[in-house]
């Protein structure tokens, strides 16, 4: 097994998780991650190298996923007048659809939605984010203030999770 | 339980449970290789081709062994391997945070001192260069020659030009140049645009801010402003903010801010308008004062509308003798200076390496990097523009 072999194994499914997060679209997200794999693997002397290949193939998967989803909402505003409720879910998606954090999230703007991932889910720092965004650390914070905001409107503080419920 | 504590929980607990099929290995080292050749492959066509037009790219080859094998560089500029298209000044660049683009630019500018009887000629074609591979890619070539007084500003990984009264949109995922529409009202080519959040936002003619949607292709208007500016707008995080001189000899700049539901007004005591958002302030970097001691430039925040001067710390005019402008957050390149915002400090430019060109570059920052490309060999007498490219890490 090569080191890359070995990266695509370990990163594949987080990774995935975190795009499909993001875009809330599953094709979209493996897609995005397969091709960013396939770019790592073409830089992969260079990659290799770098301090952290995960989070290359982080950014250039989130790039590219958010930029073909803002491109394919244009097309579905001028080709398709609506989906199909429960378009092409899984039984898996369908059930993070029905949790009320899960919805909360993905009612937020693209680029709120991103930074809450990367924070909540990933873990990673506003540096961090910042550079897998390829935006300004103030960016991210003001994002992320929003976001909150936002949620907090939305869920409240004190709301239990649906998991808690009776 | 806080929110914060939610939103992990809830986010880890309901992604454990998504299913996750294997990716496809084999399928990701094919694609990769096919792209690692196909690079190859356009990289040697196209040096082939610009060298059998004998147009002016500095040889393809004989700068080999000048090149580096990182970017990234050590505190000095490296010279990267020159773009795949003819030379040129003052492209347009532009940032998609995978790629920086340079598009259009002068082919043959004028020389100081020539009467340039001929007009200049702006390229249609343009590169992208990948600074993690470290490779260039021609793009398709633009519908219309692409003037260095062009007005462009990125949208995600698309860059959205306007020039000659007309407006475009290059697709850098595409790969592909569309047309969009005219806006309500003219917009002066050499007026300012800016964008956020997917909007693109530029001054009419009559003073009014004028939005794009550039998903739904749409154009809005704001409400008119309580005075009629023209100068420079830029989105913030704390609305929409439009600055300019109001007396007719450019004095008495203020900047008025939209904030959703109505305009106000800060008089700003400088003489130039704002057109840099570092994402808390906004920041003109001219260090310069007129003969009254009024300052050119300053900084301002939309929030408080509190207006400070620019940290005094330049010792002398020029700090690298290399005309390099760019700006990314709270990094701002220019007057041979790096500038950052989050602490007020000045730092001096890596200083110009000898081959660099000193005019007509065009500059763009590129993950932490900034990348300058083009300009004109002003020391050979046929003034000719170049396809020199340059990476610093500050």
């Amino acid at each position: 097994m090569t080191d890359f072999d070995e990266l695509f194994a370990v990163a594949w499914p987080r990774l995935l998780r975190t795009t499909y997060a993001v875009t809330g679209d599953r094709q979209l997200a493996e897609d995005a991650l397969q091709s960013a794999f396939a770019k790592a693997y073409a830089a992969w002397p260079r990659v290799s190298r770098a301090d952290d290949p995960v989070a290359y193939v982080r950014r250039i998967a989130l790039h590219a996923a958010i930029a073909q989803q803002r491109r394919a909402s244009v097309r579905r505003e001028t080709t398709i007048p609506a989906l199909p409720e429960d378009h092409a879910r899984s039984g898996e998606d369908a059930l993070l659809q029905r949790d009320e954090v899960w919805t909360a999230v993905a009612s937020l703007p693209p680029r709120q939605r991103a930074v809450v991932v990367l924070r909540y889910y990933e873990d990673l720092s506003e540096r961090e984010i910042a550079e897998t965004l390829g935006c300004r650390p103030g960016t991210v914070k003001s994002q992320a203030a929003a976001a909150l905001s936002s949620l907090r409107a939305r869920l409240g503080d004190a709301a239990p999770l649906t998991g808690d419920r009776p | 339980m806080t929110l914060e504590d939610r939103l992990a929980r809830s986010l880890h607990e309901g992604l454990a449970r998504l299913d996750v099929p294997p990716g496809d290995l084999d399928g990701a080292r094919r694609a990769g290789g096919r792209l690692r050749r196909r690079r190859r492959v356009v990289a040697a066509v196209v040096a082939a081709a610009v060298a059998v037009t004998g147009l002016g790219v500095l040889a393809w080859d004989r700068e080999a062994d000048d090149r580096v094998t990182d970017p990234a560089g050590s505190g000095s500029w490296q010279r990267m391997d020159d773009a795949p298209v003819p030379g040129r000044a003052m492209p347009l660049a532009g940032w998609t945070g995978e790629e920086a683009l340079f598009v259009g630019g002068d082919l043959e500018p004028c020389p100081p001192a020539a009467d340039c009887v001929v007009p200049s000629v702006p390229a249609r074609d343009g590169a992208a260069y990948d600074p993690d591979a470290q490779e260039w890619r021609v793009i398709a070539e633009a519908p219309v020659p692409m003037g260095y007084w062009f007005r462009t500003t990125m949208v995600d990984d698309t860059m959205v030009i306007v020039g000659d009264g007309r407006w475009w949109a290059y697709d850098a995922g595409d790969d592909a140049w569309t047309r969009l529409p005219a806006p309500p009202a003219p917009t002066e080519d050499t007026g300012s645009i800016s964008s956020a959040d997917g909007r693109v936002l530029a001054m009419s003619r009559r003073g009014r801010v004028q939005v794009l949607d550039l998903a739904a292709r749409t154009w809005s208007e704001l409400p008119a402003a309580p005075r009629r500016l023209v100068g420079a707008v830029v989105a913030t995080d704390d609305g929409v903010v439009v600055s300019g001189p109001t007396r007719g000899d450019g004095t008495g700049v203020v900047a008025q801010i939209w904030d959703g539901s109505s305009w106000s007004e800060v008089p700003v005591p400088q003489r130039n308008s704002f057109r840099h958002w570092t994402g808390e302030r906004l920041v003109e970097l001219d260090p310069q004062r007129g003969a009254d001691g009024e300052r050119a430039g300053g900084i301002l925040d939309p929030a408080t509308r509190e207006w400070s001067p620019l940290p005094d710390r330049l010792t002398d005019s020029a700090g690298g003798g290399w005309s390099v402008n760019a700006a990314e957050g709270p990094l701002i390149l220019g007057w041979g200076y790096l500038y950052d915002d989050r602490d007020g400090s000045w730092a001096r430019q890596a200083p110009r390496p000898e081959a660099a060109q000193t005019e007509g570059v065009s500059a763009v920052w590129a993950d932490g990097r900034v990348i300058v490309f083009g300009g004109v060999d002003s020391s050979a007498q046929s003034y000719e523009p170049v396809s020199q490219a340059w990476a610093w890490r500050p």
